[in-house]
């Protein structure tokens, strides 16, 4: 038995040296600094996500006051005034879709902000009886960003009468005032949240398991990107995946003028994710693709990251071809927006396969054991 | 020859080993199923989906709603039967059958642990794992003995080296042994692992764990089997087996793995641990003289039976060699081939459906009809995206498409190639059958993986 102990013992003491002795090597391999994923959730934090949000909630802000001022006094300057300001904060709405963890994505921010088409029957019935609960999961598809365009919008064809419909105590005008300060109240709640401990949460998770901020991170992305970019913005309105093409289901499709500048915001927004970008202006930090950068020159895999850029781009400008109304743009041409599909699908086969790999992340929701 | 191997199977042995295997093989079982219960896998992976991939040939086996719970609750009570040796026969067999039951439902989440302890569960069947240290002994005094024909212990034993040695030659590959491949996309991330992680980001770290990874499956079997190497080869078990857990979610598969290896030990070792229980448990034992068990149909039987089994073992698999192409790429002979923890494959697969009156295309939205694990693991298997494709197929039908015509539009990324496609461009799926033949219709993979 002593024997056998000796050898156990020796066996661990040969091993445990190897590996200590390992350690002195280091000077001399290349990317021995490694790579500092705390430093990239910092900058995502610090530099996009909160900024992003402290300017949309400044703008949801902007849309409260002047929905009020708007249904105090309805005027058609003040409709286009409210106009004005719906399509900033539905364009700063964009730069933080994407951002749906922790708080956000507890409460649902995206399907309450940005569910479209909305459903106009829902709103119409809100309007003629005067009552509804926005908190009920089922009105998210009238609510939010669709809903109060279509008020703005939707409700009549000639602005001067529909400027008569905000009148002071309407069901109308009530039903706006909600609808603007539903969103501020549930996007104040994700800030707060951020301002207020998430933050460091979220920084302080730099590990890259299955629940690590950067592994939730990179799937709210891609699941972002897929759906809501790829799907939703250009794939169901396009008929991709109807037997025919569905140009009334374009997002910001009331309003006729924005719903390219909404899908290049997104995309603009995508870029500055990827990169490592700050919230405006052309700063960066640590993003997605050092990341990759330094896992594929550690693995010694072909270089992705700036072949990922190049797609994204080729979709850019893809898109800055269409016509800034995409509903109409389907009618006309809609083999341009299919086009468009194509660019983006390439690039979610890059991202979900390729980086996906080379990144080492775990696809969401998938907990069980593997071999 | 003969008289070796007849003298061979008339040697005896205690039971002891084979009791303690017993007592730790229904224990793992009993708690693994518990912690699959508790985790809320059985819903998740049997009751939500709409749709389930089946193996060839097997396609009757599939879930039964709720009373799928039966059938958990069923292979964990008879899991505890094997823990107390009781009723042990029936125990096992029913064992066998609900776990395989189990398995056999969804091959999306065909692991090679689980096929393992299929073939364990087949194998204690027929051993008399009962005869020692259980309850059947206690209830019927005349079964109860002390000793056992040797060979029986050594069928384990031989399980375990053939899963170990196997995973070994899978490694001997290109891929693994001159890239480190996937330990190269695996390691770099793991940073954060206590010692080994701030060592994960060198390359040559990535290359002595494939080596070394490789030299230890191959080795292993006879460490163990060798007395004078047995402590330092357990050590190493542990090591090994203790590192897998740490950096890959494998489940129980590390301990079951470490403490079935502890089968190699002395009957003295094992004696022990029995003394320990007994003395833990307050068990009273009893004499049981030095009698031997002895197969009930005579050694034939047995001989033949157990020849079979692990003729195929062996040969099983090798029949890759059957098949045209990659093996990693197509697939064809990848399971039930101890190839563990080999290969990172990656992939996406995107379905157009065509009504082959109207022309009319439709993209398939993948989420509708599978769940995030089985959409993964279909994106790069052939056989599971041809079984999706007919399912689809049945299901557009019956929206009003008439003569659907199915292709797909696929890419999958191997061991840190750059993706590719996958599945032929123009095939339409609706005219392939699965079967077992060499699958033409996946693209030829455009490099070399030399190896076994």
């Amino acid at each position: 038995m002593r024997q056998q102990f000796v050898i156990l013992f020796v066996g661990i003491a040969i091993i445990s040296s190897v590996l200590s002795g390992c350690k002195d090597d280091q000077v001399s391999e290349p990317n021995g600094d490694g790579f500092d994923r705390g430093a990239m959730l910092e900058n995502w934090a610090d530099s996009l996500i909160i900024p992003g949000y402290s300017d949309y909630v400044l703008t949801l802000e902007e849309l409260n006051q002047t929905a009020i001022a708007f249904t105090t006094d309805p005027s058609v300057e003040g409709l286009l005034g409210m106009r004005n300001v719906f399509v900033k904060a539905y364009l700063n709405w964009q730069n933080v879709s994407m951002f749906e963890i922790g708080k956000a994505e507890s409460i649902g921010l995206r399907d309450y902000t940005n569910t479209f088409p909305t459903s106009s029957e829902d709103i119409v019935r809100f309007i003629t009886s005067g009552s509804y609960d926005l908190e009920l999961a089922s009105t998210r598809m009238a609510q939010g960003f669709p809903a109060i365009e279509y008020l703005l919008y939707g409700l009549e064809e000639e602005d001067e009468v529909a400027a008569t419909r905000f009148e002071n105590g309407s069901n109308e005008s009530k039903l706006l005032v909600s609808y603007c300060s539903r969103i501020l109240d549930l996007t104040k709640e994700v800030l707060n949240d951020w301002n207020s401990g998430y933050r460091d949460d979220f920084v302080q998770n730099n590990g890259s398991g299955g629940n690590s901020s950067v592994n939730k991170l990179m799937n709210d992305f891609m699941f972002y990107f897929e759906r809501s970019i790829r799907a939703g913005k250009v794939g169901i309105p396009a008929g991709v995946f109807s037997s025919t093409p569905l140009p009334d289901k374009v997002e910001g499709f009331y309003s006729r003028t924005h719903s390219r500048a909404l899908l290049l915001a997104a995309l603009d927004r995508v870029v500055r994710f990827y990169n490592g970008m700050h919230h405006q202006g052309e700063g960066y930090g640590p993003g997605v693709d050092d990341y990759l950068n330094f896992l594929q020159s550690i693995s010694g895999a072909e270089q992705l990251s700036s072949e990922i850029n190049h797609q994204i781009a080729v979709a850019v400008e893809q898109a800055e071809l269409l016509s800034e109304d995409l509903s109409s743009q389907i009618v006309s041409d809609n083999v341009a927006m299919l086009k468009l599909y194509d660019e983006l699908q390439k690039c979610v086969v890059l991202m979900k396969v390729d980086m996906f790999q080379a990144m080492n992340i775990k696809v969401d929701f998938v907990d069980a054991d593997g071999d | 020859m003969r008289s070796s191997i007849r003298s061979y199977l008339q040697t005896e042995t205690s039971a002891a080993p084979l009791a303690v295997f017993r007592i730790i093989f229904g224990n793992m079982m009993l708690a693994g199923m518990i912690r699959f219960w508790a985790l809320g896998w059985i819903d998740k992976l049997y009751i939500q989906p709409d749709f389930f991939f089946s193996y060839y040939g097997f396609d009757f086996v599939k879930p039964i709603g709720d009373w799928t719970y039966g059938i958990f609750a069923l292979c964990a009570l008879s899991a505890l039967g094997i823990l107390l040796g009781y009723r042990y026969r029936i125990s096992a067999t029913l064992f066998f059958l609900s776990f395989t039951y189990i398995e056999l439902m969804d091959k999306t989440t065909y692991l090679n642990h689980y096929y393992f302890i299929s073939l364990v569960g087949f194998l204690m069947i027929f051993l008399p794992a009962n005869v020692y240290f259980s309850l059947d002994a206690r209830r019927r005094p005349e079964i109860g003995k002390r000793r056992v024909p040797k060979w029986t212990i050594d069928s384990i034993k031989l399980m375990l080296g053939i899963v170990y040695f196997y995973a070994g030659l899978a490694k001997l590959n290109s891929d693994w042994l001159l890239r480190a491949m996937p330990l190269a996309i695996w390691l770099p991330t793991q940073d954060q692992i206590p010692v080994f992680g701030a060592l994960f980001k060198y390359k040559w770290m990535h290359y002595a764990l494939s080596w070394g990874g490789a030299i230890y499956d191959l080795s292993i079997p006879f460490l163990l089997a060798i007395r004078r190497t047995r402590w330092l080869a357990f050590a190493l078990v542990v090591f090994f087996h203790g590192l897998t857990a740490t950096l890959f979610p494998i489940g129980m598969f590390p301990y079951i793995m470490i403490l079935s290896t502890l089968i190699f030990f002395s009957p003295t070792f094992h004696d022990k641990i029995l003394d320990g229980l007994s003395a833990g448990l307050k068990i009273r034992t009893r004499d049981l003289g030095n009698e031997c068990w002895q197969p009930r149909f005579g050694q034939g039987w047995y001989t033949v039976g157990l020849t079979v089994f692990f003729g195929m073992q062996i040969l099983l698999p090798f029949r890759h060699y059957l098949y045209p192409g990659e093996l990693f790429w197509n697939e064809e002979g990848f399971r039930f081939s101890w190839r563990v923890m080999l290969i990172e494959k990656a992939g996406i697969a995107t379905f157009k459906v065509v009504d082959g009156i109207s022309g009319e295309e439709y993209t398939v939205d993948n989420s509708q009809y599978l769940t995030v694990f089985q959409e993964k693991q279909m994106a790069t298997q052939p056989d599971f995206v041809i079984e999706y494709a007919h399912h689809l197929k049945g299901v557009f039908e019956s929206h009003g498409v008439s003569e659907p015509q199915i292709f797909v539009d696929s890419y999958v990324a191997l061991n840190g190639r750059k993706s590719t496609r996958y599945i032929k461009e123009n095939v339409n799926l609706c005219k392939v059958r699965y079967n077992l033949k060499h699958r033409n219709w996946v693209t030829e993979f455009n490099d070399e993986i030399k190896g076994l």
